[in-house]
């Protein structure tokens, strides 16, 4: 049974049985994109739930004709968000008066000095503690600025087209589109300098951009 | 045209090409400039590497299936929502109206007391108190709130009381109008504040005015704020505590025979209360 009809079903006759199918599909999904956009298992939890009391109370306003999966991903994408925009707000009380003494690129934007400030840096101690190529992998995915990051989960992770990420992220196609090139490319640039730091600690630190 | 003028305009269609997310004509287009340049064809090998590298990753996996317990979930969210509400209410108060199940009388004491000067004055009165407080075990102020026979029992069982006047808190809410210090003390010290709260502010008043203006004795009335509201909660307990108020000869008995040198009782009621510190 599709998404679509399982909607349907609960929405005709309260079949709760529907809505936890639908759960049951999404639930792992939505914490795994969860997971890697936020980065903390904990608050990618509150995230299902949440989505599932959000998509509970909206349910009858969902359009059968659109796609049930992107609608609850744009559900748990904008709980994400909330929740980076309000980390942001909390490092930015810190760490503002640090960006205009120090003559930071913010050019006045709020959001893009947190964000320098925000995205990581590993050292060579850290490079050799992580030891699994996936773990440097996450890592990579982690220090990537968060709209090319939000941009590869849904797609690379998570399997959804263009459009559909389009729809769930609030943007154009032409947007989804650069944003997953150039992150691509910007994860690769990271894993390579990472397995170069892996081979040869003394190397420098290394920034993402 | 060299296919180098056309590398920035393509380069960003690489990761689409790749995807399969272009169009016949735009496909067509990428496709011929690849195999005219080899910095693109880099390009496009740095976006399969990119994706294989995400793709090999295991994904992260929920601890627990919500799906069973999503019918209590939604409900629990949805009573949690209100719950918020009423805290917010501007005229509500008590910093207990929050939800029953939960340690309701928990909450409002983790709140910063709008003042806090109150609330260091109170600390202070606290401090004066608290080793003998917590010697006693915490039984002081539940038995302030109950009536004279209660008050042995709750010497006795403690805990059991404590218990009792939390689960009261909620209903107790709509009292509130005094920022309750209390909020910056510690619940069972603060009950002894209910007799602030229960005569409606008369028997505070009383209170003050038998207590010679000492900031530690006001200090101390009113950081028990707390707890006088949930006195007020259970309506025939109030009426009990007006009356042992005025039975202070027995109280003040309990207090000399308490090993804890009185303090039981200066916590208890203001006028005990002075006469604990008194002693």
């Amino acid at each position: 049974m599709t998404d679509e009809a399982l909607v349907k079903k609960y929405r005709q006759a309260r079949d709760m049985n529907s809505f936890k199918t639908l759960v049951r599909r999404y639930q792992n999904r939505i914490f795994n994109s969860a997971y890697h956009l936020i980065g903390n298992k904990e608050e990618a939890e509150e995230v299902v739930q949440d989505t599932f009391v959000k998509v509970h109370q909206g349910i009858d306003n969902f359009r059968e004709d659109a796609s049930f999966g992107a609608w609850v991903f744009r559900i748990s994408h904008n709980l994400c968000m909330d929740i980076l925009r309000n980390r942001k707000k909390r490092v930015a009380i810190q760490t503002i008066p640090l960006l205009a003494r120090t003559g930071e690129e913010t050019d006045g934007d709020f959001e893009a000095g947190v964000d320098d400030i925000a995205d990581m840096t590993l050292e060579p101690a850290q490079v050799l503690d992580l030891k699994e190529e996936s773990e440097i992998i996450e890592f990579s995915l982690k220090s990537l600025p968060e709209a090319q990051r939000a941009v590869l989960i849904l797609h690379d992770l998570e399997g959804f087209q263009y459009q559909q990420i389009a729809e769930i992220i609030g943007a154009s196609i032409g947007t989804v589109r650069s944003r997953l090139h150039y992150g691509r490319i910007k994860l690769k640039e990271m894993l390579d300098a990472y397995y170069a730091m892996k081979s040869n600690p003394v190397t420098p630190p290394i920034t993402p951009r | 045209m060299n296919a180098n003028d056309n590398c920035l305009d393509m380069k960003e269609l690489i990761s689409a090409y790749h995807d399969a997310e272009l169009d016949a004509e735009e496909h067509r287009r990428v496709e011929e400039h690849l195999g005219s340049c080899s910095a693109c064809r880099e390009e496009l090998a740095t976006v399969e590497s990119a994706v294989r590298s995400l793709k090999s990753l295991s994904p992260a996996k929920l601890s627990v299936d919500f799906a069973d317990d999503i019918d209590a979930i939604i409900k629990r969210a949805e009573a949690g929502g209100a719950s918020k509400a009423s805290v917010k209410e501007p005229t509500g108060n008590s910093p207990s109206a929050p939800d029953s199940n939960d340690r309701a009388n928990v909450v409002p004491f983790k709140r910063k007391s709008q003042k806090a000067w109150l609330a260091v004055a109170a600390a202070i009165t606290v401090t004066l108190l608290a080793a003998a407080y917590f010697v006693n075990g915490g039984s002081g102020p539940a038995v302030v709130a109950d009536g004279p026979e209660n008050v042995m029992r709750s010497v006795d069982q403690a805990d059991e009381d404590e218990i009792a006047s939390s689960e009261d808190i909620p209903s107790l809410s709509d009292t509130k109008d005094e920022p309750s210090m209390s909020e910056a003390v510690a619940p069972e010290i603060a009950t002894a504040g209910g007799v602030e709260e229960k005569a409606k502010s008369n028997t505070i008043r009383v209170q003050k005015e038998n207590a010679p203006s000492s900031h530690m004795k006001d200090d101390s009335v009113i950081a028990q704020a707390p707890k006088v509201v949930s006195s007020d909660n259970r309506g025939p307990r109030t009426e009990l505590f007006v009356d042992d108020l005025s039975d202070n000869e027995a109280l003040v008995a309990l207090s000399d025979s308490y090993d804890d040198g009185g303090i039981f009782d200066g916590i208890s009621t203001d006028e005990d209360g002075l006469y604990a510190i008194k002693m």
